[in-house]
């Protein structure tokens, strides 16, 4: 585990790239950066786009500005998403995009819950 | 819209809120399909596309209707439906390019939608070209004097409005573009048949039909204003 070092605290379990501890809860392994709820809006919205805009993205998770553009850059700073500023005519607008460190920590993720899912019992 | 819970959402009193958004993202992620459906469906929540085709719908009967309305002059001009079609994609594009992208965003979709939209054109222009083909071929064997000939034409455009819709309603996810297909498929033969018994039968069919998709598309306008109001201009810059 390392920290992340985007000042919020959290822990950045870099997902597919870890070695994961044998006998350790599946849970106890998961990417932290993915699993916060608005990141995994975001991700999960990404990971069916090829890109959005900032608006576009705001929309579709109902989370304010503020809160996006902080997720955001928490995202990456870890290399999941990548932003990119362009004009559309003379306006302004950022395209953001999962990038494929972000797709697969993405799908790890998404196997790893699966794999806890799959040994509950009925 | 797809993540349209909130921690604070009303419901459910043995889960927290934040438990509940939680859990309802830990299930869309395992249908990620759906939401990149919902997501594609946002864009045709502006009902533009309807007030475009209720549109349409008049402009088919257009020559009719305006020679009920007493503009005769338009009837038969070529240059004046090409001009009310032009001013129909200009106002279609226009208010795209100005209501729904500021509010909405922009997105580009990925690899297999973009697949899916190449065949739906390809698949829509061929059938709108084949019924096209058919329809003229009715019309020219339309004197043979068989009531069966007479009729063809009529049946073909019912048959390929359906079919058209159908497949656009199919490929693009739009639900209401089945009950569209049907209106459109219905106006021609019902103004036919009314025509015996009203001299305004045109002016009914394609406006009550075109009116009721311009309708469904104005209440969801409206619905879209509401919801997405434009984001104030330092927003609009995107600052990340």
């Amino acid at each position: 585990m390392t920290r992340n070092g985007n000042g919020s605290g959290e822990e950045h379990n870099p997902g597919p790239t870890s070695t994961e501890a044998p006998g350790r809860h599946p849970l106890a392994d998961l990417d932290r950066i993915v699993h916060s709820p608005a990141r995994l809006m975001i991700v999960t919205t990404l990971y069916t786009l090829e890109s959005a805009d900032f608006i576009f993205l705001m929309n579709l998770t109902d989370l304010t500005w503020g809160n996006l553009s902080s997720h955001l850059s928490v995202l990456e700073e870890a290399g999941y998403v990548e932003i990119e500023k362009t004009f559309v005519g003379k306006r302004a607008t950022t395209m953001i995009s999962l990038t494929r460190s972000g797709r697969e920590a993405f799908r790890h993720y998404r196997e790893q819950l699966q794999e806890v899912f799959d040994q509950l019992p009925e | 819209m797809v993540w349209k819970f909130h921690p604070s959402d009303p419901g459910g009193t043995e889960t927290t809120g934040t438990q509940k958004w939680d859990l309802t993202i830990m299930v869309n992620i395992f249908s990620v399909s759906d939401i990149e459906k919902k997501a594609f469906r946002a864009t045709f929540q502006d009902g533009i596309w309807d007030i475009y085709l209720g549109a349409v719908l008049f402009l088919l009967g257009g020559g009719a209707i305006l020679e009920e309305l007493g503009i005769s002059g338009m009837r038969d001009s070529i240059v004046g439906l090409i001009i009310v079609a032009v001013v129909l994609i200009a106002g279609f594009l226009m208010a795209k390019r100005f209501i729904t992208v500021p509010r909405l965003g922009r997105v580009k979709f990925g690899a297999e939608r973009k697949k899916k939209i190449r065949k739906t054109r390809l698949v829509l222009a061929a059938s709108v070209l084949l019924g096209l083909i058919l329809f003229v071929f009715a019309l020219l064997t339309q004197g043979s004097g068989s009531p069966f000939a007479a009729l063809l034409p009529l049946v073909i455009f019912s048959i390929n409005c359906l079919v058209v819709f159908s497949l656009g309603a199919y490929y693009l996810d739009w639900d209401r573009a089945y009950l569209y297909a049907w209106f459109f498929a219905l106006s021609m033969p019902l103004a036919v048949l009314l025509r015996e018994h009203t001299a305004h039968a045109f002016t009914i069919v394609f406006g009550f039909f075109g009116g009721v998709m311009i309708l469904i598309g104005t209440v969801l306008l409206v619905r879209f204003l509401r919801a997405y109001p434009r984001p104030a201009i330092h927003n609009r810059e995107n600052g990340v």
